[in-house]
């Protein structure tokens, strides 16, 4: 006797997109909950610093609506077609995907549903190849992207939260850490971003300085420490100069900070 | 050229799925979706060449072309492959191949100018039918 299976369980996608991370060892999810907290340029430069230390990192940007990571490193679509997917351009030793290869510059006008498929497909047909690491810059947000992006791909994935010295950006970040609790992702730390200034030689914690490690110790989550508001790195990223972004004191001290959870990424 | 993936990814999925419940397929379906614009001919050769060396092998294979259907949320229209997709330059297609939901980002509704479209059926390759035995 024959019967109908139901289709629904045969997206052909998740077998892709599990054979493709059998090859990627771990994913990290840079995440804020809200926009402007300088998240994208954190993954960038967070996925540059760990590729010069010597690991081999993907960055995949799942920011659909305002995707940032091609301008940041200047590098431009579309991605390569070859049989075994999509290739991933290179720049300064790391792969990077985005929705911005294919659009160029063009609003992506789309909702939740097409978001997902849009993920699912990302995912099913990038080629990246064997990776340590593969860096995901979060949109800000904890709804479709969030939920698909760790719905969909496997094997192991932490979280590293970006805030930055606001009681708005802490409240949203400590949602985010609720969702990510509850999706058994575990949070590696916390980064205050633009926390500190440097006037006159000194460093100046203009913000404040104690909100987010007492939010830190509150949800025992490790604060990992602060970021310089540097206009050398803005520059650095306006220009897409990935070299001079590396040489910026945001860069060197973010370089500092990853240290502490180099050993569970 | 990214066709031998997605062959390869349907194959392998249908022999999982046949697998895990302890049948053999009798038959199964792929419709082409018109958005994704990809040659029929190409894929449904592919996906024979690897059913043919394959635990499927001897399972009736059957391949349909699916309408594009993208309905505009701005105005309720309902447009078909020749009113969206065709008219767009070859590197859009392009683009829409790869992603079909890209096409939110390349065209917009004939009728009212919205981009609030919506792809109701003929998105790309996907099974639609597994008969077991």
């Amino acid at each position: 006797m024959s019967k109908l299976s139901s289709i629904r369980d045969i997206d052909y996608r998740q077998l892709l997109i599990a054979r493709r991370f059998s090859n990627i060892k771990r994913t990290l999810f840079v995440m804020s909950g809200k926009g402007g907290v300088g998240k994208s340029l954190i993954s960038a430069l967070t996925a540059l610093l760990l590729s010069k230390s010597g690991m081999s990192v993907g960055l995949l940007d799942l920011d659909l609506h305002g995707p940032s990571s091609t301008a940041i490193l200047g590098i431009r679509g579309p991605p390569r077609e070859e049989e075994t997917g999509l290739i991933p351009p290179h720049v300064a030793g790391i792969k990077v995907m985005s929705v911005d290869l294919f659009v160029g510059g063009r609003p992506l006008p789309i909702g939740g549903f097409e978001k997902r498929e849009v993920i699912r497909e990302l995912l099913a047909l990038t080629d990246w190849g064997s990776l340590d690491l593969l860096v995901v810059d979060m949109p800000p947000e904890t709804g479709d992207v969030t939920l698909v992006a760790a719905e969909a791909i496997p094997g192991m994935k932490t979280a590293l939260l970006i805030t930055i010295p606001s009681r708005l950006s802490l409240q949203t970040v400590k949602r985010t850490a609720r969702i990510l609790r509850d999706m058994k992702i575990p949070i590696l730390g916390i980064i205050e971003n633009m926390a500190m200034l440097n006037i006159g030689h000194l460093w100046m914690t203009p913000f404040g300085r104690d909100q987010c490690e007492k939010l830190a110790e509150a949800m025992n989550i490790p604060y990992l420490g602060r970021l310089p508001l540097d206009p050398q790195a803005s520059q650095a990223a306006d220009n897409a100069d990935v070299n001079a972004l590396l040489e910026t004191e945001l860069a060197k001290t973010l370089k500092n900070l990853l240290q502490q959870i180099l050993h569970r990424i | 050229m990214h066709e031998l993936v997605i062959a390869s990814g349907i194959v392998e999925a249908i022999s999982q799925y046949a697998r895990e419940r302890k049948a053999r397929v009798q038959s199964f379906t792929v419709a082409i979706g018109e958005i994704a614009d990809f040659n029929r001919e190409l894929v449904e050769g592919l996906i024979r060449d690897l059913v043919d060396n394959s635990d499927l092998k001897g399972a009736e294979v059957k391949v349909v072309v699916e309408k594009a259907e993208v309905r505009c949320y701005g105005c309720n229209s309902l447009w078909g492959f020749r009113d969206l997709i065709e008219p767009l330059p070859d590197d859009y297609r392009e683009m829409i191949h790869f992603v079909p939901e890209l096409l939110s980002s390349f065209t917009k509704c004939p009728n009212c100018g919205s981009q609030d479209l919506h792809i109701e059926s003929g998105r790309s390759v996907r099974i639609v039918e597994v008969k077991l035995h």
